[in-house]
């Protein structure tokens, strides 16, 4: 009895990893074409809290510290997008790693599940996993200027230009750091509000957010104080949540 | 006993699925492995296994002069096998044009086993660490994209990097993982210290001596078989001044004025010492070490420091012992020299 029980469960396992095998160096199953669909995420920039446009190399005056700032680099990363279906189950982009800049603001996701989604999540900078994992190719290779040569980490965010009130003319301000007490990891949760974001694979809708550059200024980094930042610590940390802070979720084109 | 022969075909279909995913092999020299004695490896890569090829890749990039600014300085100028992979007996080591660095070049050996590099640790993944020379201004001068461009134009490195990295493409990534296969490959594990743990040979008194001694006084940072705790410590022997050390990475109060715990493993050729070279032999260290009011006064830094009573006699056996770390296979290994 016991033993013919074994063998049961034997054959059972058997038969299961056999398949397996059979299976597993083919391509993922082929689902059928029509439960995925590509959407967009778009980040336009703009200049204080009632969304003035951003220019980059112009001089801008700050709603708050009325501090002139002209910005020639900006660039961050946007990772580990999640998305939130309106029935409560997630999807998480895979290998979601991003660098934005004014010059490249949006982003296509391809293979989403079709899906009425409710809202969506992401960091802005890198995870602390990803922070030391060796040498990345993509978003992530260290030649594309957001990695700290000198100490192992990305550069979360990145911004320089210039202003009257910096003691030099000069600004520049990497913001990084991915250990405790100097974390600039910033997970931002959005929901969209009244809109649902429709994906299909007829549809190519695009999520819009709004990114307030002056925003990183909002805290106790004054400019006449403090315009260059190159390692953790408290200002970066403070920063990189301000600017995070500056993210909004505007509406969706269908 | 008898295994039932469902068992042994539940088994063989495990394998078999397991199996039937795995990537082809690799080709790794089955030669390569990582000596057990000390332990596992701390390199959290260890898919990027040293290869002959790698190996020989990762060495001709170690010593190419043309992947700093104005192809003067590689990353073996520094780094001498001569001197146990430490810099030519400089206090502080000099790069392009001169330029002068602020720490001395430690030396480059047992890295699988480090987890942490530079002298502050401010490098956490192996794989990385060479972008901090390549763009360092006062070391190699470079941008990492420049040092592609560099490699790129030197056409011995198509096929050295088509034999270490088949229908791979010259990048970064393949750069990055030959350089560490090299620096994995340096390993220092034949001095005579090995040979008297492996019961080949024997100490002499002096040595054995001394051994005892570094058990009592050194073992507890300088600890056996890899001579490094990898751990910060402020050693209280070199006056505090403008280099805060770890403290410049973390930013943490309690990290000021520690640096790395060096091997002791090839000291003897590797001088002068600390991370500023200020120390020039062994004798004027172990002197350090016994001034207890200087110790004293700098004790607040780390519990760990404790004056050290040592006669005239235990000083040499201690050094005798010290010497016994010295591997003159490391050094002579043409596998690891420079390519002319």
């Amino acid at each position: 009895m016991k033993n013919s029980f074994i063998k049961t469960i034997a054959l059972a396992t058997i038969a299961l990893f056999a398949t397996i095998s059979f299976q597993s160096c083919t391509d993922e199953p082929t689902e059928p074409k029509n439960t995925k669909g590509t959407l967009t995420v778009e980040f336009e920039h703009v200049w204080g809290l009632d969304k003035a446009p951003f220019y980059m190399n112009t001089p801008l005056l700050h709603p708050m510290s009325k501090d002139t700032i002209s910005v020639n680099l900006l660039k961050y990363y946007v990772s580990n997008i999640v998305l939130t279906n309106a029935n409560g189950s997630k999807y998480i982009v895979p290998e979601s790693y991003y660098l934005i800049s004014p010059e490249e603001n949006s982003i296509e996701i391809k293979d989403v599940p079709a899906g009425d989604y409710s809202g969506m999540e992401y960091i802005i900078g890198v995870d602390s996993a990803r922070n030391n994992s060796g040498i990345q190719t993509g978003a992530l290779n260290p030649s594309n200027g957001m990695f700290w040569s000198w100490s192992t980490g990305y550069i979360f965010v990145r911004i320089e230009g210039t202003s009257p009130q910096s003691p030099t003319g000069m600004i520049l301000y990497h913001l990084g750091g991915y250990t405790s007490p100097f974390n600039a990891i910033n997970k931002r949760n959005f929901t969209f509000d009244q809109e649902v974001l429709t994906v299909a694979p007829t549809a190519n809708p695009t999520v819009h957010f709004t990114v307030n550059v002056a925003k990183i200024w909002h805290g106790p980094v004054k400019v006449a104080d403090l315009n260059v930042i190159h390692n953790v610590g408290d200002n970066a940390v403070s920063m990189a949540k301000n600017y995070s802070d500056g993210f909004l979720f505007d509406h969706i084109h269908k | 006993m008898k295994i039932p022969q469902y068992t042994v075909l539940l088994i063989v279909s495990i394998g078999l699925a397991i199996l039937s995913c795995k990537p082809e092999p690799t080709k790794t020299n089955p030669e390569f492995t990582y000596p057990a004695e000390f332990g596992s490896i701390a390199y959290p890569n260890p898919s990027n296994k040293p290869a002959q090829a790698g190996i020989e890749l990762g060495r001709h990039l170690f010593y190419d002069v043309n992947l700093s600014l104005n192809r003067t300085i590689s990353c073996g100028s520094c780094h001498a096998q001569v001197h146990g992979f430490a810099d030519h007996n400089l206090p502080v080591s000099f790069g392009i044009y001169n330029r002068k660095g602020i720490r001395n070049s430690p030396s480059i050996i047992n890295m699988a086993w480090s987890p942490t590099f530079m002298w502050d640790g401010r490098i956490r993944h192996l794989d990385v660490m060479p972008i901090a020379p390549f763009t360092d201004t006062n070391e190699m001068g470079m941008t990492l994209p420049g040092v592609m461009e560099r490699i790129k134009e030197n056409s011995k490195y198509l096929n050295l990097y088509q034999k270490a990295f088949p229908n791979k493409e010259i990048n970064e990534e393949t750069t990055l993982l030959a350089l560490s296969q090299f620096m994995l490959s340096l390993i220092s594990n034949n001095s005579k210290y090995d040979q008297v743990k492996k019961g080949k040979t024997k100490f002499t008194n002096s040595e054995s001596n001394g051994y005892e001694l570094f058990k009592t006084h050194c073992n507890s940072c300088h600890s056996e078989p890899l001579f490094t705790n990898h751990q910060f410590e402020y050693n209280g022997i070199v006056a505090i001044e403008s280099d805060p050390g770890r403290y410049r990475i973390t930013q943490l109060p309690n990290d000021k004025y520690r640096f790395k715990v060096p091997t002791l493993r090839n000291t003897e050729i590797t001088y002068p010492y600390m991370h500023n070279g200020s120390i020039r032999t062994l004798d004027e260290v172990l002197n350090k070490y016994v001034e207890s009011s200087h110790i004293e006064s700098n004790r607040n830094y780390s519990g760990k420091l404790i004056p050290i009573t040592l006669s005239e006699s235990e000083r040499k056996d201690l050094i005798a012992f010290i010497k016994t770390l010295t591997d003159y296979d490391l050094i002579s290994n043409p596998k690891f020299s420079e390519i002319h």
